[in-house]
């Protein structure tokens, strides 16, 4: 009960810091939004009886991701956002729809969805016998090991991306 | 389930390939020997395609081989190949060529590698965002040129957007069925009663609209045309014959394998999406002026053409698709690999400098002539049996009303393709020079008309072998 109201406050919480993330002008909020948007997401890792997920997200969401945008900003001294400027007002109303019939069919779809499935191996009692971070470490290796290294392939492609259209040859 | 890590050998050749070429970029300055080692290395991975793998799963389920994935490896590793040695041209026209293009190129195919045997929502997703993480740099390589980094952006924008979709939608899959194996997902769905729910619907929505992305159909279609010019011409032909390949054949898995016991659920909104998609694409290929922009409208039109397939839901169908792809890959090949030298020679992609190109060279224009007319669809050429067996697939299943709008905007492809044509070959040429050609290049061009005549004078041993492996979707 009292994790149900729990979940409901840090779902809130979290939807409306993403909305500020996309409707606040100034970089600067949006960021600090964000960081909110990724605390309640840890928080709902929490919830899940997942704390190493929580840990993770802060410090490398929270931690990482932001303080880099923020360093982007304060670097490239960015001004408001402008981009509102350039799009064609004729669109809006047809977008305003879009995103209206979108939402309308998703909730009532959403209403009408239920979990019939059977909950999976991983109940609460074998995470507290097994603990959550070596659960997640055996399946990352053995189960999802595909994955894992493909994922490893994925940052070598970014990082010679990287490198590749930002190095300038004096 | 164990790992059978011989099943992806392969790829594991291609990625010691990518590996190899990252160190050699240090030692080789003459970037032209990096691309001939790039593909002597396809090639192996071609030769271990064909033998040897043998038939079944891999990494606990992840990865499945099947000929379905033998086809498509084969065809990505032959798409590998002809980007290559449209690399080799386009080089000597870029200012300080990096060997980093060629290593890119690898990942790519890779990328596309993993797609097609992808048995698994989670090592799909990878792959997909392998390959497509791959594109967005070679997009905006040509970093000099505002319009490649232009075309770049779009496209990341365009792609991000489309993988939330992708993602969300899956996540609802996994939360109505309890699994994101591809097989686990169809047993649960076929076991009746509590099937389908709202949840596996809106999953099914989502993930169609975020896999149009990859196959640049309607809605997720807008990147196309500035992402098809402004990108470096080697890769608008790996986009347009390779990416479009690896998003069908992962829709097919995901709809045919995963979702093929609810397809009475998707069947109509595929038609529909199908032919929006042919109407747009073919309607705006006409006032166009760029060949690589007609190109892309003429591929959103593709796009259509091949959703049909999809749409009719039968082996029929799959099999017309993998042909599809199959004299797509020839049309596209032939065609960009006349651009690629004709840009080289004249600077130039706009439609009119290709006047009199006939007279300059008749290979080319012959290349161009078979390659367009393919992609239009004129009997007895390979493209004409592709689009006569989608047709064919969708008449089959009842939706006579797509058959005829196919049909319909075949014409208007025709007229279109023909404008270009008749430029190549009716108009008097500006420049009279004439292009000369190395022999390898009129080896591979000769090969790419022969292979789009043959498979469309003698389709039967091809249609035989698609039908046969496109049982295995079902």
């Amino acid at each position: 009960m009292i994790e149900t109201f729990f979940f409901y406050v840090f779902s809130v919480i979290a939807v409306i810091s993403a909305l500020m993330v996309v409707f606040n002008r100034d970089p600067v909020k949006s960021a600090v939004s964000l960081v909110l948007c990724f605390l309640q997401v840890a928080a709902i890792y929490v919830l899940l009886r997942s704390p190493f997920l929580a840990a993770v997200q802060v410090f490398v969401y929270v931690g990482a991701v932001v303080v880099l945008f923020l360093f982007v900003v304060m670097v490239l001294e960015l001004k408001k956002e402008r981009l509102g400027e350039y799009l064609h007002v004729r669109q809006k109303p047809l977008v305003v729809i879009l995103v209206l019939v979108l939402f309308v069919g998703l909730g009532s779809l959403i209403l009408k969805g239920r979990i019939i499935v059977p909950k999976g191996l991983y109940s609460e009692s074998f995470i507290l016998k097994e603990g959550v971070t070596e659960t997640l470490g055996k399946l990352l290796f053995t189960k999802y090991i595909f994955p894992f290294e493909v994922v490893s392939l994925l940052l070598l492609v970014a990082l010679i991306g990287a490198i590749l259209l930002t190095f300038k040859k004096e | 389930m164990e790992l059978n890590i011989n099943i992806i050998i392969p790829e594991i050749i291609l990625i010691a390939l990518a590996v190899c070429l990252i160190v050699l970029d240090f030692f080789i300055t003459d970037k032209k020997k990096l691309n001939t080692i790039g593909i002597c290395g396809l090639v192996i991975a071609g030769m271990s395609v064909l033998l040897g793998v043998k038939n079944g799963f891999a990494l606990s389920g992840m990865i499945i081989q099947d000929n379905v994935a033998v086809f498509f490896k084969l065809l990505f590793i032959l798409v590998g190949i002809y980007i290559f040695y449209m690399g080799r041209f386009f080089e000597d026209r870029i200012k300080g060529w990096k060997g980093e293009f060629y290593i890119l190129i690898v990942f790519a195919i890779i990328g596309m590698e993993f797609l097609s045997s992808s048995y698994d929502f989670i090592s799909f997703y990878v792959s997909l965002e392998l390959l497509t993480i791959t594109l967005y740099i070679l997009t905006a390589y040509t970093k000099d040129n505002p319009h490649s980094v232009e075309a770049g952006l779009k496209y990341l924008i365009t792609g991000a957007l489309a993988s939330g979709f992708l993602l969300y939608g899956i996540s609802f899959i996994y939360g109505g069925t309890g699994s994101t194996g591809f097989g686990e997902i169809a047993g649960i769905l076929r076991g009746g009663g509590h099937g389908l729910n709202g949840f596996v619907t809106i999953g099914l929505v989502l993930i169609i609209l975020g896999l149009t992305f990859k196959i640049s159909s309607i809605p997720f279609h807008v990147w196309t045309p500035d992402v098809y010019q402004g990108a470096p011409t080697p890769v608008t032909a790996l986009l347009a014959a390779g990416s479009k390949a690896a998003g069908f054949v992962v829709l097919m898995r995901v709809l045919f394998t995963a979702l093929g016991s609810v397809k009475e659920e998707w069947m109509l909104f595929i038609a529909v999406i199908s032919a929006v998609t042919l109407i747009f694409g073919n309607m705006s290929a006409m006032p166009q002026k760029n060949i690589k922009r007609l190109i892309a409208y003429a591929g959103i039109g593709s796009a259509g053409y091949l959703l049909m397939g999809i749409a009719s839901a039968s082996v029929l169908g799959a099999s017309s698709i993998m042909f599809y792809l199959l004299t797509y890959l020839f049309s596209i090949a032939g065609s960009f690999l006349v651009i690629v030298i004709f840009s080289h020679v004249s600077g130039s992609d706009e439609i009119d400098s290709y006047a009199g190109l006939s007279r300059r060279s008749p290979l080319l224009a012959a290349t161009m002539f078979i390659g367009l007319l393919s992609l239009a669809g004129v009997p007895p050429l390979g493209g004409f049996i592709a689009k006569f067996y989608l047709f064919a697939a969708v008449v089959k299943e009842g939706l006579i009303w797509l058959a005829v709008i196919g049909i319909l905007m075949a014409i208007v492809s025709m007229y279109y393709f023909l404008l270009v044509i008749k430029r190549i070959y009716l108009m008097e040429p500006v420049v009279e020079e004439k292009i000369t050609l190395e022999p390898t290049t009129k080896l591979m061009l000769y090969g790419v008309n022969i292979a789009i005549i043959a498979l469309g004078v003698y389709p039967g041993p091809f249609t035989d072998w698609f039908v046969q492996i496109a049982r295995q979707l079902f």
